[in-house]
């Protein structure tokens, strides 16, 4: 322990004196504290925002006056998606898919005012979250640090020199392997103390945040963990430390942005995304057809007219108690969103199938999986805008469904001077949307973080298993340093018993 | 303390070293002399187990170098052509360092004392590395083998590079580890110092040892006619 001790203290020495913990880890650092407090802001003011367009939104509904409920069901409504109080962290899929849904009657609604464009053309190369410094910069810093730590010493001659004292060559690697990994505890405890701070600040979040929150520490610290075996692994088995500079850039580059955007198009190519006005068209061409054995919009009305005429045993519409007008809308209404069902149906299975080609591709790139790892814990990730999507459709179709009935018992067909009040929209039940499950978030963050995990274990293994073997070999010789055997012979009482 | 007994190196069908017998004992200084390529590092990489022999054994102190490694190298110090301590740590952080790498601790003033007794000034022993002459980083080496009470030193080239005075320095400073009953092997190419610090030179050619040749009973003139005479064979 004493000899690792050393060694750490050594590699540490060297990071000070060489200026790399003062120009490479501190501005990194200063980074983290930055994003980390402009995510806190950038929460806390969309939650503002939020909570202000909610609170006009409902005040223009219920202040629009009289007025014929089907045209209310047009004026519609707006929902604003609530954040998850880690969104500081990682914004996920959020500034893409917009957070705004704008509910009526007929369409079923997207999210709009996707964030992403509001921004200059070059504020989409990457948004500045601790997220995002942690997935891509944070490996760039471990790498400059972890890089030439073996085959700086082989280059210097040092390493001959360690060596020769006997060393263990397993002890030697496990010091330098403490002391690169050593510099993760410092980003990840920045963010959270930083949090903490713009907590303090800003307002608390949620208690059970916080354990996400750690949760999200404890998988980015997995995840440098990883870029930190690997630096170390390249630097003992090349002979330069260009060369494993090169080597480590190279994987940084396929693993962050090569590989991710690979995975994106290979999903789009094998299971591609309906283009938005073929899919919207096909929806509206559906619902006038029918789907099959249906018959078309006119039959299906026809027939709901012969059956309600029935039920209420009149042979005229006027001599109906209700307006069937409203009845046939719902009708209409309901019909469509069969018609939504099916083909949202389709389309969710498309991303399902997408997403387990972003699995099978993140298990050649640990940032891909530390990044669909992170938005699940975070809930930031397309499963969570989904399942508000979804709160979203069903709140439109009771919205919807409110106000027909309303026309439909209040006045009589034909009827299309009827106008509510102000009572029927103050009636209109305030959205609330239900998180999701936390275990089928747990299912996704696992599938993800067992493939870090995966990452992690192998190359530490490499490391501190098979590595030791070879790292004293010299270029020119055929054989490793054979580490100490549990049957070596002992020395004899007064001989020296250190490994040198 | 040193042995070697049939040792051989191959790669492939190329021979660095063949069928080495040579035994050096305490208080001796052996010399290796010999062009470039002779096999003269390749010896002392196999006493190091930096490489593994082909055929044959090297000992140290009677335990061999690849059946007990940790015991052998505990015996050995070992000081490089390029000569590279830690750019970034001052003198006797250096020898801090190595010393604990073998299992060593020393207080402070014991490691200014080394460093000391091999002639690096205590003002030096403060300043980084990086500073330091070749012989300055050589005195530092020498000094890791002092507090490590290493009982063989392995030296390749040790004066090349070396300007006179300082080569001079380093030699006698050999001479008082060998007083000390320490084995030296030293590889080089400089005839005038090794039959000045060596008590037998050796010399090589083509991965075998040719002759050896006490150095008490020759003069430098004669070995230098004997080395080129084996060079031009």
């Amino acid at each position: 322990m004493n000899t690792i001790t050393t060694i750490v203290k050594r590699e540490y020495r060297e990071f000070w004196r060489r200026g790399l913990l003062r120009w490479l880890l501190l501005p990194v650092l200063a980074l983290l504290v930055m994003a980390t407090l402009v995510g806190f802001q950038r929460h806390h003011r969309y939650q503002a925002e939020m909570a202000a367009g909610t609170e006009l939104s409902r005040q223009h509904w219920e202040n629009q006056g009289e007025k014929n409920p089907h045209s209310a069901a047009h004026y519609g409504i707006y929902l604003f998606k609530p954040l998850n109080a880690l969104s500081f962290f990682d914004f996920g899929v959020n500034p893409y898919t917009g957070s705004v849904f704008f509910l009526e009657a007929h369409y079923r609604s997207n999210a709009a005012f996707a964030a992403i464009n509001d921004r200059s053309t070059l504020g989409r190369f990457g948004i500045f979250s601790p997220a995002f410094l942690l997935a891509f910069i944070a490996p760039l810093l471990i790498i400059f640090f972890g890089h030439a730590s073996v085959s700086g010493e082989r280059r210097r001659g040092t390493l001959d020199l360690v060596a020769a004292t006997g060393s263990s060559p397993r002890h030697w690697l496990l010091g330098k392997w403490l002391a690169t990994m050593s510099l993760i505890p410092p980003l990840v405890l920045t963010v959270l103390a930083t949090a903490v701070i713009a907590a303090a600040i800003h307002g608390p979040i949620p208690s059970e945040s916080w354990w996400r929150l750690a949760g999200l520490a404890l998988l980015y610290a997995v995840y440098l963990g990883v870029f930190a075996n690997l630096s170390l692994i390249a630097s003992a088995l090349t002979k330069h430390s260009g060369a494993s500079l090169m080597l480590l850039v190279a994987f940084w580059i396929g693993s962050g942005l090569a590989l991710p955007r690979l995975a994106a198009s290979t999903s789009e190519q094998l299971h591609p995304t309906p283009n938005q006005v073929q899919f919207e068209k096909l929806m509206s061409e559906e619902k006038k057809a029918g789907l099959p054995g249906d018959g078309d919009k006119q039959a299906r009305t026809e027939k709901l007219k012969e059956e309600t005429l029935a039920s209420y045993g009149v042979d005229k519409l006027e001599d109906l108690p209700i307006n069937f007008n409203a009845l046939a809308m719902q009708a209409d209404e309901e019909y469509s969103d069969r018609v939504f069902d099916k083909h949202y149906r389709e389309l969710f299975t498309i991303h399902a199938n997408q997403d387990r080609i972003h699995r099978l591709f993140s298990l050649l790139s640990p940032t891909l999986a530390v990044r669909l790892s992170s938005m699940a814990l975070a809930g930031t990730s397309p499963e969570d805008h989904r399942h508000f999507s979804g709160q979203a459709e069903i709140y439109r179709r009771e919205f919807v469904a409110l106000l027909n009935h309303n026309m439909m018992v209040h006045s009589k067909t034909g009827d299309w001077g009827y106008k509510a009040d102000g009572e029927l929209w103050h009636a209109m039940p305030t959205f609330k949307s239900q998180p999701m499950d936390p275990r089928f978030q747990a299912a996704r963050f696992g599938n993800h973080g067992a493939i870090l995990a995966f990452w992690f274990l192998i190359s530490t293994a490499l490391l501190l298993g098979w590595l030791p073997r070879r790292v004293f070999r010299r270029s020119t010789g055929s054989g490793p340093i054979r580490e100490p055997h549990a049957t070596d012979p002992k020395p004899a009482h007064g001989e020296v018993t250190t490994p040198c | 303390m040193l042995e070697a007994k049939n040792l051989s190196k191959n790669y492939g069908h190329y021979t660095a070293l063949s069928q080495l017998n040579l035994s050096i004992e305490a208080g001796e200084v052996f010399c290796l002399l010999g062009a470039n390529g002779a096999g003269k590092t390749t010896t002392i990489h196999l006493f190091l187990n930096f490489i593994e022999p082909s055929e044959g054994e090297a000992r140290v102190n009677g335990r061999s170098v690849v059946d007990a490694p940790h015991l052998a190298r505990a015996e050995l110090a070992y000081i490089p052509e390029r000569v590279n301590v830690y750019d970034q740590l001052t003198g006797v952080e250096n020898l801090d360092f190595f010393a604990q790498l073998g299992g060593q601790r020393h207080g402070r003033s014991e490691l200014l004392d080394y460093l000391s007794q091999v002639g690096l000034p205590a003002r030096a022993a403060y300043q980084r590395v990086a500073t330091y002459s070749k012989g300055m980083r050589q005195k530092v080496c020498l000094a890791i083998a002092l507090a490590k009470q290493a009982r063989a030193l392995l030296l390749d080239e040790p004066t090349s590079g070396l300007d006179p005075k300082a080569a001079n320095e380093f030699i006698q400073l050999l001479g008082d580890l060998a007083e000390r009953g320490v084995a030296i092997l030293m590889a080089t190419h400089d005839l005038f110092r090794a039959r000045e610090v060596g008590h037998r030179v050796g010399i090589m050619k083509q991965g075998h040892l040719l002759e050896t040749v006490p150095t008490s009973s020759i003069s430098a003139t004669d070995l230098e006619k004997l080395y080129l005479q084996h060079m031009h064979d």
